[in-house]
């Protein structure tokens, strides 16, 4: 058969893209995810008398802490799957890289196995996050020049 | 042009499926010799697992054929690991030869009709093929860690943990390899990881038409075509190619739809890897076969060619589809 013919068919038989879905899902879950970081904020600062900034952390720690555990019993994979984006751009997406590669790299043990392949996903992420708050940094120092305070 | 062998004298003395929890938990449980409750099948990794798989697999097909490790003259067996890790160090324990092979998710029926050839060719005269795949080994090392959310496709496969292994060999047996086909490598421009499926349909459809058109018969020769691990996408695929061509297609089955319950939403597309023919084959067919309620039969392993290496680098997935036929005799 010729590749015209095949490519045809397959084009036909293409699964359907969940977009509106999919979006729907994330947005919604995205959107739980930020009342819970704000609450554990808010908890943080009229509870736990914490200053502004110690409650943003303390809300990041949680949140990490949260998800890796999930991780750990076997549910995130499910969580994900079913609101997607809505848990992958957060912090726990990047909690979950790190977590479920380190479960694995127990096999080659701690140096090679732990130690390394714990960055395999998220590494990026860091090498992209480091570099990217260097150029904004260059950028707004660059700014004071035209007269924006720092 | 694809190869086609035709085999005298040449029979499967007998046969083990070995599955996983997952397997075990479908509609093919009563078929298998054994399935182990986790895929790490009590050891420490999961190819260790896997390497249990197989061998538990390979200890029972033995066990079951009345022969003993001295009467085999030589094993073919592959899996999904990096240089074949799973079966050269099953093979350690084996004290006869081993070519390990490899062909992605075809390697159960290629290592079969590769047994069949050397038997047929008095090279041989008792083979052992086997192959494996575990959800764990073979995810980690092509796609991601286990437990890793992110969201899949449609169109994914999920892959069978389990091992299956025959002896092949010259004593008459009622299950007779009738026939073989090595698939041509094909390239169609595919590169997505997600649906292989889409692109493996081609490598089976040529090698189906081929060994069709090689041994001069048609789709009401067999009973039954299975089909290795095309997915549901896949399959209606392979359907359609041979409507445009003018035939229907009505026997066939893909392997991958069912080791799993039908519908079953975390299963996806189906079963994949080359366990899942293996099991499928050396565990429901052959029974079906022994019953006297298939009487012949064409199974088509299909293999996606790609590396995590070449995945990487934006390359296509090669695929291929090997042909092997079986039939009943001496009724």
């Amino acid at each position: 058969m010729d590749y015209t013919t095949y490519s045809e068919i397959v084009k036909n038989n293409a699964p359907k893209k969940h977009m509106v879905r999919n979006g729907f899902l994330a947005f919604v879950s995205g959107g739980l995810m930020g009342i819970l970081a704000q609450s554990l904020i808010d908890l943080g600062i009229n509870v736990l008398q914490l200053e502004k900034n110690e409650a943003m952390s303390f809300s990041a720690i949680v949140i990490v802490f949260l998800a890796a555990v999930l991780t750990m019993v076997g549910w995130y994979n499910n969580m994900a799957q079913i609101v997607g984006a809505g848990l992958f751009i957060p912090t726990t997406g990047f909690a979950n890289s790190m977590t479920s590669a380190a479960i694995e790299g127990k096999f080659e043990g701690p140096i090679f196995g732990v130690g390394t392949r714990m960055f395999a996903l998220a590494g990026s992420v860091i090498t992209y996050g480091i570099f990217s708050a260097v150029i904004l940094c260059v950028i707004r120092y660059l700014l004071t020049f035209v007269g924006v305070p720092l | 042009m694809s190869l086609t062998l035709k085999f005298k004298d040449v029979y499967i003395q007998s046969s083990a499926a070995v599955a996983g929890p997952e397997e075990a938990n479908g509609p093919l449980k009563p078929y298998f010799d054994y399935c182990f409750d986790s895929i790490y099948a009590n050891q420490k990794s999961y190819e260790e697992g896997e390497k249990e798989m197989s061998k538990t697999a390979i200890l029972t097909a033995l066990k079951k054929s009345g022969l003993s490790s001295k009467d085999i003259d030589v094993a073919f067996g592959g899996d999904l690991t990096d240089q074949l890790a799973v079966s050269n160090f099953l093979a350690k324990e084996m004290p006869y030869s081993f070519i390990g092979v490899y062909g992605a998710c075809s390697t159960a029926m290629l290592s079969l009709a590769l047994a069949a050839t050397f038997v047929s060719s008095k090279c041989a005269k008792n083979a052992l093929c086997f192959s494996s795949s575990n959800y764990g080994s073979a995810e980690r090392q092509f796609r991601y860690p286990t437990e890793y959310g992110i969201e899949k496709k449609d169109a994914t496969t999920i892959t069978v943990s389990g091992a299956g292994a025959a002896l092949v060999g010259t004593r008459a047996t009622k299950i007779k390899v009738v026939a073989c086909t090595f698939g041509q490598v094909h390239d169609v421009q595919w590169t997505d990881v997600n649906d292989m499926g889409s692109p493996m349909a081609y490598a089976a459809f040529d090698t189906i038409a081929s060994h069709l058109k090689h041994s001069k018969k048609s789709f009401k020769d067999y009973d039954l075509i299975m089909t290795g691990d095309l997915s549901e996408v896949g399959s209606k695929i392979l359907k359609e190619m041979f409507e445009k061509e003018g035939k229907v297609f009505y026997n066939h089955i893909d392997s991958g739809s069912l080791v799993y319950e039908q519908g079953e939403k975390d299963k996806f597309s189906g079963g994949s890897g080359c366990g899942c023919i293996a099991i499928t084959t050396y565990g429901y067919i052959l029974n079906k076969m022994s019953r006297n309620e298939i009487k012949r039969i064409l199974l088509v392993g299909t293999g996606a060619l790609h590396s995590k290496t070449s995945v990487g680098q934006k390359n296509v997935i090669p695929v291929v589809a090997h042909a092997v036929e079986l039939e009943r005799v001496g009724d």
